[in-house]
């Protein structure tokens, strides 16, 4: 029984565990690709597959635009509450602080289409303020965080409203679910890029949802929670506005 | 925010912004196309330091930036490394596992590393714009470019209000705070959540405040804004265009050469 004496079963357990404890404490962002991290054919794909749900989003805004000259401002409004929701820090079982996308609860507020054209902005200034993602990845991004997950939250919100499920379960299952399909994409879009050179694109898709599955998960059911809350006190003091954004 | 900060200190903020964008924008294309380690390590050391010796920003401030796409790197590196074989020589440190061998992976780890290499000159190239341009300068190339006029206004909208609700946010935790509103973790989550809604009341509100204040002076679906003017040097132009050539063929070599 000689095998390779590189290779021994306590490093990889080392490895991994030290893998498992080291990334959950960094301060973990939503999960935005770093600039640079995609080759230039992929960014491109991406971005060209942002476009017709911007335009779509583009469309909603200005229909809600030219028959109230107020939506204007409130959809700004609206893009920097997003931000800045996402700047929040939750705490995370782990003992780090995560921050939650909150994109999920604006597709639930605002709707998938717009949410997807106020996610762009934000990710820009996300980019341009804070670092975190970046202008070659821009449509990655924006088709994991302001395409994909809110369109799947806002699916489920509507489908959770048709079926009268209890609107808390509802706007949990949105977020939290959203937030997991952002997880998902992203994870998709990093093993499209970095295939494993033996094992091709499912074994890569793995290795990079088992690596951020330790901060994700923890994220999206922590974001799940507090899109609860939050939903909750505007249901109970602001019916008129919840009513206007025909949410309720 | 300390990047803005930077940027309104910057010694090159009054260069033309259109210039600095494509400058930027084109090492940052060249980087990413290049793939290679001598082009990523070229243009972050050319980047950082038009940041710090031409910009003048502090090296304290920028060595932190550098450190927020870390979390990012060591995820990704570890995931692009890791890898599986049946030949445990490809492999810098294995286990077996039932018939294969996983680990680390010399030829993952190459990848990894000029991933990570690539990642440090975009995020240079983001960080030279970022850090030299303050976001005013940005917005009005926006308004000047060909999107639809509405997106670059709520934009500039959405920008000043971020500024605008994040001062709110910060009241609040501070109140919050105050009122042991963080101390365990469930009232952390009730006033995490309690904040956010009430910034969303307060949000809505302000909206339609603003609404009426701006209609009582004559708004009419614009808002006209004045834009700063900028020192258009000759031989900036000259130089940005030069070094772009000349990184361009570089990283054209470096491909070739596979280093």
């Amino acid at each position: 029984m000689l095998v390779n004496k590189k290779c021994d079963k306590v490093k990889i357990l080392v490895a991994v565990l030290s893998v498992l404890l080291v990334v959950p404490a960094l301060n973990a962002s939503a999960m935005h690709i770093m600039e640079g991290y995609l080759p230039v054919g992929y960014c491109i794909l991406w971005g060209v597959l942002c476009v017709p749900f911007l335009i779509w989003g583009g469309i909603d805004m200005k229909k809600q635009m030219k028959s109230d000259g107020r939506t204007k401002i409130l959809l700004a409004l609206s893009g920097a509450f997003v931000f800045i929701i996402s700047s929040l820090k939750i705490p995370s079982v782990t003992g780090s602080c995560s921050h939650p996308t909150g994109t999920g609860l604006g597709a639930v507020l605002f709707g998938a289409p717009v949410m997807s054209l106020l996610g762009i902005i934000v990710l820009i200034f996300q980019a341009l303020l804070l670092a975190h993602g970046g202008f070659t990845t821009l449509g990655a991004n924006t088709f994991s965080m302001a395409i994909a997950g809110p369109f799947l939250s806002y699916g489920i919100y509507r489908l959770c409203k048709k079926m009268n499920v209890n609107k808390a379960v509802g706007v949990f299952l949105a977020a939290t679910l959203g937030d997991l399909f952002t997880y998902v994409i992203t994870s998709v879009q990093l093993a499209l890029a970095h295939p494993d050179a033996a094992n091709g694109f499912m074994f890569s898709l793995v290795k990079f949802m088992g690596i951020f599955a330790p901060t994700q998960v923890p994220i999206a059911i922590a974001e799940g929670i507090l899109s609860v809350i939050i939903f909750n006190v505007l249901e109970a003091s602001c019916q008129k506005e919840l009513q206007r954004l025909s949410v309720i | 925010m300390i990047i803005e900060k930077t940027a309104y200190m910057s010694k090159l903020r009054n260069a033309d912004p259109l210039l600095k964008t494509l400058f930027a924008l084109a090492f940052m294309i060249i980087c990413v196309a290049a793939d290679s380690f001598a082009a990523s390590f070229a243009a972050t050391a050319v980047m950082l330091s038009l940041v710090i010796f031409a910009g003048g920003a502090p090296v304290k401030t920028v060595v932190k930036l550098m450190k927020i796409p870390m979390f990012f790197i060591i995820a990704g590196t570890v995931a692009i490394a890791f890898t599986a074989s049946d030949i445990p020589s490809d492999m810098l440190i294995c286990a077996r596992i039932g018939a294969r061998f996983y680990g680390i992976g010399k030829a993952g780890l190459i990848m990894a590393a000029r991933a990570a290499a690539k990642c440090f000159g975009a995020v240079s190239c983001m960080y030279f714009l970022s850090l030299t341009t303050p976001m005013n300068d940005l917005l009005t190339l926006l308004r000047k470019s060909p999107l639809p006029a509405f997106f670059a206004e709520i934009t500039e909208l959405v920008y000043r209000y971020i500024f605008v609700l994040f001062e709110t946010a910060r009241k609040m935790r501070t109140a919050q705070d105050a009122r042991l509103g963080y101390s365990s973790l469930k009232t952390s989550y009730k006033s995490t959540g309690a904040l956010a809604a009430n910034l969303f009341i307060n949000a809505f509100e302000r909206a339609d405040r603003a609404y009426t204040a701006m209609e009582a002076r004559g708004y009419e679906g614009a808002v006209a804004v004045l834009s700063d003017e900028h020192e258009k040097k000759p031989y900036q132009y000259v130089l940005a265009a030069l070094a772009a050539v000349i990184y361009a063929a570089f990283a054209f070599l470096c491909r070739r050469w596979g280093i």
